[in-house]
This record gives structure tokens, sequence and C-alpha cells, in this order.
């Protein structure tokens, strides 16, 4: 067989997913081709057979024809992919932020997996492998439903349909009153910080020198962070006047994302100046928890945004 | 032609081109010998194109195959079967019925 002619039915052939007769769709292609060349050009040689090549389409384009209608998943089960695969995601994130929360591990034996979350760079690592382990689960199902061939009503109802659905967030707009206060409350941080070494009191008495609320190191550690914060979002704010783009909220949740952590994860064993006050550490740890999960939501959205928007351009 | 011309002209042909397989095929044919005899009656249809619709009609049990050997080369023989006679008989009443309606709405649009 002539070199060209067997290299393009090797592609074909890499191309080409049919269950049965592909064996013998290369050897019709084969043989037309073998007869186009002789009919058109007179003679079989390896010049008119790559002429006839060309006109037969390359192979990638053949092997889409052969398998146009063939459907992964039936179109109309698409809008449930995404659906039943965020649904599970949060069942088992929620399952998962529980086990950390509470100290607490789930097994499910019969499904061969346990839950069992020990810190919280464990739990926000498993965010993204957790949402494609649902997505899988989901797209197997569909495609198993859509194999079968059977009509099968899948449960949506329409109250949830509305809970879930994602809009697309708008592009920030630059706000001149945002950057106002926050201009403000950043000079006022830097200089209350350049005068106590701290920005969190526990007491204000004009007469008398406040009284800081953390313990000093940490004072100073969440102090600076909080300066850091300010300086951070009166950035984000003034970019918007140059460029608009979703990167920004990514980077930003991304930014928020590890501060938030790193404070849950903080070193300092006192953190209150009065011990008594450590009652409420597992109340901030809980509201640090809440922030970590408004800004994974607000990422996945940012992230679905920007997806749709490249879209439709 | 521009690829929005080649995508309507793709999205009209799918049912014409059933058609049209399968009333060339009471005579059994090879898949160059019918390009041949598209282009003899006036029509063309690209060969990566027919190729695929030949297999499906013979997988959907409208058209029956054969392989046979001439001057050393295989060639596979098609030819329309009862079923696919039936269905071809469906598809252009539903056809018919189509250039019925696109003419009465054609000659609406010309009085009016």
């Amino acid at each position: 067989m002539d070199r060209n002619l067997k290299i393009h039915l090797e592609e074909i052939d890499h191309y080409l997913i049919l269950n049965e007769g592909k064996k013998e769709v290369l050897e019709e292609i084969e043989s037309h081709i073998l007869e186009k060349t002789e009919k058109d050009f007179g003679e079989i040689s390896e010049e008119n057979i790559q002429k006839t090549i060309n006109s037969f389409g390359s192979a990638k384009e053949v092997a889409e024809k052969y398998i146009e209608g063939f459907q992964i998943i039936s179109p109309s089960y698409k809008n449930y992919l995404f659906r039943y695969t965020w649904i599970l995601f949060a069942l088992q994130y929620c399952l998962k932020i529980i086990s950390y929360t509470f100290n607490v591990a789930f097994n499910f034996s019969l499904l061969g997996f346990s839950i069992r979350i020990k810190g919280i760079m464990q739990l926000l690592s498993e965010a993204p492998a957790t949402w494609i382990y649902s997505f899988g689960i989901v797209a197997l199902v569909l495609y198993l439903i859509t194999q079968s061939e059977k009509e099968i009503n899948l449960i949506w109802p329409q109250f949830v349909v509305s809970r879930f659905k994602i809009k697309t967030l708008p592009l920030n707009e630059p706000s001149k009153t945002k950057i106002g206060i926050i201009t403000v409350l950043l000079v006022i941080s830097l200089f209350v910080y350049s005068k106590y070494n701290t920005i969190f009191f526990m007491t204000v008495n004009l007469h008398q020198p406040p009284v800081p609320l953390f313990a000093s190191a940490f004072s100073q550690f969440i102090s600076l962070l909080v300066i850091g914060f300010f300086i951070f979002e009166l950035i984000y704010s003034i970019i918007p006047y140059f460029i608009k783009t979703y990167w920004i909220n990514l980077v930003s949740n991304c930014v928020y994302l590890i501060a938030a952590v790193f404070l849950l994860n903080n070193p300092f064993k006192e953190i209150f100046i009065q011990p008594s006050l450590n009652i409420l550490k597992p109340f901030c740890s809980f509201i640090l928890i809440g922030i970590i999960v408004i800004v994974v939501v607000d990422f996945y959205k940012a992230l679905i945004s920007m997806v749709r928007t490249k879209k439709t351009i | 032609m521009s690829i929005q011309d080649n995508k309507i002209e793709a999205e009209m042909n799918r049912g014409f081109l059933q058609i049209m397989v399968l009333l060339a095929l009471e005579t059994p044919m090879y898949g160059y010998m019918m390009l041949r005899f598209i282009e003899e009656i006036g029509y063309s249809i690209e060969e990566n194109t027919l190729y695929p619709i030949l297999r499906r009609l013979d997988k959907n049990g409208w058209l029956s195959s054969r392989w046979d050997v001439e001057h050393d080369r295989p060639k596979k023989y098609y030819k329309i079967t009862e079923e696919g006679k039936m269905i071809r008989k469906k598809l252009l009443s539903i056809r018919q019925k189509q250039d019925g309606i696109i003419s009465k709405l054609l000659k609406e649009v010309n009085n009016g």
C-alpha cells in the first residue's frame, strides 16, 4: 500500500470512534481513493494518491462525519450535568466542613470511602477534587442513561432551579464612594497603628490610654493583616478605572482565601489579652470558615461568569 | 461559499441526501459508482459525506451491503431493503408535504 494512503488511513483509524465495522470503513475508503485516483489521473502514483486524499478531506473531518449524531450524553440531560454536579459537590463538601469543624469522620463503607478532614489546608485543597469527583459520577450516570436509550425523566423541581441558578456576575464598576471610605479607613488605621502598635481595642477612653483587645504579638499580626486588606481593597477598587475583567475577582478571592486560611492557622498561642475572652475562639473559627465558604462560592461564580462571557464573544 | 452557507446547506441536505440515496439504490451500487451517478443526474455530493450516510442507512437496516472483488479491488455494494423502501415512502410523503407548504408560503409572500 502507498505510504501516504497508509498514513491517512491510520489517522482516520485514530480519530474514528465506532463500536463495530471500523475495518470495513477503512477498507471502503482505501478502495475509493485507489479507484478515484485511477479514474481521475489515469495511473496510481504517490503524487496522484496524495491529490485524491486532499480532495477526500482531512482524517479528522472524515472521522467526524462518521460519528455525527453519536452522543455521549443526550443534549436534554446536559443541563442536569452541572446542576447535579453542584448538588453532589455541596453535599460532599458540607460533610467535609462538618468533619473539620467538629472533628468527626464519616464512613461510607458500602461505597468504599470515608470523609475525615484534619486541617483547613486539606479542606481547601480537596475542593477542586471533590468537584471533579462529583462531575465524574454525574457524567457517568448520565452517560449510562443516554446509552441505555430509555426515556427517563430526571427529577428537577422548579424551586430548586431558581435557587441553584448561577447568575453571571456584573463586572466591577469603579466607585468613588468606596475608594473614599477605604482611603479614610486606611489613613486612620495607619495613624492608630503607628501610635499604639494595634488597631483593635477593648476600651476606648479619651482620658486614659486605650486597652488593646488582643495579646501583643497577635495584635500586631491581625492589625497588619487588616491594614493589608485595606490597601488591597483600595487597589482592587481603583483597577476597574483602567481594566474591567473577571480576573480581578478571581485574584482578590484567592488573596482573601489565603488571608482567611492564614488567620485560621495562626501560630499564636495567646490571642485575647483577657483569657476569659478565649471562649470566643470557636465562634471566630466558625465565622472564618463561613467567610472561606463565601469566598470559594464567589470564586466559582466569577470563574463561571468569565467562561460564559468568553463563550458569548 | 462561506462557512455559514456550508452549514445551511448541510442542514438542508440531511433529509434530502437520505431520500436521494434510497431512491438511487434501487440498483446496487458502490460508493464511487454512486458519486458518479449523482454527478450524472446533475447534483454533487462530497465523498466524505456520502460514505457515512451509506453506513448509517446500512446500520438502520434500510440498505443491505455485500463485498465484491473487481479487478483485485474490494468494493462494497449497497442496495435498498424492503424496510428501506417503506421508510423511503414515508420520507417522500413528508418531503412532498413540506414542499407543498413551502410553495403555499412562497405564493403568499410573492402575492403580499
